[in-house]
């Protein structure tokens, strides 16, 4: 016998051995009584029932986007057992509901999805960006199909299934309608609205800043400087984060809104040492921070003649409209004149470089700095946004005098030419699309 | 050793279950889905999904679903304008036979990157998916934006299945040399008419340009064919006449289908969805 053939001959003595053995095992006791397929529906239907139960029908802490960027928003939902439900948020406020339908179904798990239009439910997920919040054709990228992780007479826990985002669907109580819990939601985040805080932890003070229901804090650890994001919630009496913020050891999840004689802060529930204080930083430094968006209908007259000129000698010959310009910082971290110029279905973007400085509370000195970015230069020399920036500061500079409806939570800043009135702008925080049509 | 391979076999002592997984009752239906049953499912095997479905869609875009109200207005639609039109032209058995399978709505637009959207997807002849449903107005319906946003994918679609099923001529493929490719997007509309061809999607290549000649002759009237050839000028109207000539003649022969008859049902049927009851499930 060669070497080949004892490997051989081994090697089927082994398999033979291998097959006697498996052949005659009895027979394996099923692990469930049921088929997967029977199990599944008794789950889809015994999550109907729990779902159908409550009175007043259940609250989510809804998360859209997968980074929860945008942070959580109160949904009301109430399911009936003829496969309508009917829907509310605190976005819309607490006395507008819509009703649609939903199912309940096997996909690689139980799935409960919201499968005809609700406006008030897919105002999340609208790819049309009904928010503005986002960007057009993806909109706030909010789930509308959910796994059903585990279910309770009183709690779900969802998860998105394009997001992956958690979600926590409560019962409300027989004594608490939906309309009168969204009610408080909505009175809560009229009050709770701020852009910057300062978090105090172990004798540190970290600056905070709010963008829509995210914190985003940053500090120092380990001698590098980072910004951790805080997504939350809004309830009656404060925020909930989505998940436990631990910063300098001390952990917290949830803090109580308070206001003690001015000063407004947010209180750790878990009674850990920590404070989160609310800063209402001057008007032009806020102005600073932000992306403040155009509108032709927020312009002065004068003003408005530079963009009329834009339009008709720069746009229209090169047969493009302007998508969107705000004043603020361009991807390149540059501060200035941002702009997007849509050509058919492109988008060309650039800068014109400013320098601001800050003047007083509530005055700011713009300067153009004579470069750009991006496709700036181009559209500057070729499609008259020379004319479109003047009346935002030429070389020279010109000085503003700022004002807004809510120094707490500025939805838009006017900025006026302190040396002619006719030259002024109303900027807006929310992003502004096709501006001169606004 | 074989006996003893056998061997191994021999033991078993599992029964099939005689239960089947697959559930034998009625799923609960609600009067729409009875009405589709008993208008798309029954006469013609066409599941007219309404509802999204993520194993329906494509997961690269988000989407929201279609309205239930919207929904039944568009369900009606497509009978009375599409289907109905070739049924009365050619009989049941020809829609039952080629028909795509499953018609899926959804609500949005499918917006891509570079920022433009998507009309409508067929799926080798078996689904086709009409977007922007949300749109539609039952209480006042735009014949323009209805041909735009489904009518038009929904003969586009059809006329791939057609050609798909029985193969026209290989000389159309010869007429038109300047095809573009994914750049039709850079042609408009009326570049493409002076570069031949009907429309700029048109342009992308022979067997796209062979269903744009037919979708948009049967969703206009003479009127707009002939000013479409008038745009198109003395050379463009010839390569455009030239092409139709072979859709024409292909439809006719391979199918049976008068094109000029076809349209005039189509028209006909158009003129008449202003008194078609868009919302009573009848």
């Amino acid at each position: 016998m060669n070497w080949d053939m004892k490997n051989i001959f081994k090697l089927l003595c082994l398999m033979i051995s291998v097959l006697l053995y498996t052949g005659c095992t009895s027979e394996e006791e099923d692990i469930f009584s049921e088929s997967s397929a029977k199990r599944i529906e008794a789950t889809l239907q015994a999550d109907k029932e729990l779902l159908c139960a409550p009175k007043n029908g259940w609250i989510m802490e809804y998360y859209p986007a997968a980074t929860q960027q945008y942070g959580g928003y109160n949904i009301w939902v109430s399911f009936a057992a003829d496969g309508k439900v009917t829907v509310a948020n605190e976005v819309y406020g607490a006395d507008e509901t819509a009703t649609s339908l939903y199912s309940l179904k096997q996909s690689a798990g139980p799935v409960l999805t919201f499968d005809t239009y609700n406006e008030l439910m897919h105002f999340f997920s609208d790819p049309a960006n009904p928010a503005g919040v986002g960007t057009p054709g993806k909109g706030m990228e909010g789930d509308f199909e959910f796994t059903i992780l585990s279910a309770e007479t009183t709690k779900f826990v969802l998860k998105g299934k394009k997001t992956g985002s958690y979600i926590v669907m409560t019962a409300l109580p027989d004594n608490v309608t939906g309309e009168a819990f969204l009610a408080d939601i909505v009175d809560a985040a009229g009050v709770m609205n701020f852009v910057s805080y300062l978090y105090e932890v172990n004798g540190k003070s970290i600056p905070v800043s709010g963008s829509y229901r995210n914190l985003t804090f940053t500090y120092e650890k380990d001698g590098e400087q980072v910004s951790v994001d805080a997504p939350y919630i809004v309830t009656a009496t404060g925020y909930k984060f989505y998940e436990p913020l631990t910063i300098e050891g001390v952990t917290i999840d949830e803090l109580t809104y308070q206001k003690v004689g001015e000063e407004e802060s947010f209180i750790p529930i878990n009674g850990v040492a920590a404070k989160l204080k609310v800063v209402i930083p001057p008007i032009n430094q806020q102005f600073l921070s932000g992306k403040w968006y155009f509108a032709y209908s927020g312009l002065g007259a004068l003003t408005k003649a530079y963009w009329d000129y834009t339009k008709a000698n720069g746009l229209d010959a090169i047969e493009e409209e302007l998508y969107y310009a705000y004043l603020g910082t361009y991807t390149n971290g540059q501060y200035g004149f941002c702009f997007g110029s849509a050509a058919g279905s492109s988008v060309y973007t650039g800068l014109l470089v400013y320098q601001a400085a800050l003047i007083g509370e509530n005055q700011v000195k713009l300067t153009f700095a004579l470069s750009g970015a991006g496709d700036g230069v181009w559209y500057y020399s070729n499609a008259a946004f020379s004319y479109l920036i003047n009346p935002v500061g030429t070389s020279t500079g010109k000085t503003f005098t700022l004002t807004t409806d809510d120094i707490k939570n500025p939805s838009w800043i006017k900025l006026t030419d302190n040396s002619n009135a006719n030259n002024s702008m109303v900027l807006y925080n929310s992003p502004v699309y096709w501006p001169y049509d606004k | 050793m074989f006996s003893l391979a056998l061997l191994t076999f021999s033991c078993s002592e599992d029964a099939l279950d005689t239960k089947s997984i697959f559930g034998t009752e009625s799923p609960d239906r609600n009067e729409f889905d009875t009405w589709i049953l008993k208008n798309y499912v029954n006469p013609y095997n066409i599941d007219f999904k309404y509802r999204y479905d993520d194993k329906e869609t494509d997961n690269v875009y988000n989407l929201a679903p279609a309205d239930y109200n919207k929904s039944i207005a568009l369900a009606k639609l497509v009978k009375f304008l599409w289907i109905d039109s070739y049924e009365e032209l050619l009989g049941k058995d020809f829609i039952r036979t080629y028909c795509p399978k499953a018609i899926q709505l959804i609500g949005s637009v499918a917006y891509n990157t570079q920022g433009s959207v998507v009309l409508g997807t067929a799926e080798g002849g078996l689904k086709i998916t009409l977007y922007n449903v949300n749109t539609l107005d039952p209480d006042n319906v735009d014949l323009e934006s209805l041909n735009y946003w489904y009518f038009k994918t929904m003969h586009h679609e059809f006329a791939h299945i057609l050609h798909q099923t029985k193969n026209y001529t290989t000389d159309f493929n010869l007429i038109s040399t300047n095809y573009q490719s994914s750049s039709w997007v850079n042609v408009s509309d009326d570049e493409a008419l002076k570069m031949g061809f009907i429309s700029n999607y048109a342009s992308s290549e022979s067997q796209e340009d062979f269903v744009e000649l037919i979708s948009i002759y049967v969703t206009h009237d003479e009127a707009f064919w002939q000013s479409q050839l008038t745009k198109a000028g003395t050379e463009g109207s010839a390569l455009i006449l030239q092409k139709f000539a072979i859709v024409k003649d292909y439809l006719l022969t391979s199918w049976g289908i008068d094109i000029n008859l076809l349209r005039d049902i189509v028209q006909r049927r158009s003129g008449e969805i202003k008194d078609l009851d868009l919302t009573t499930l009848n």
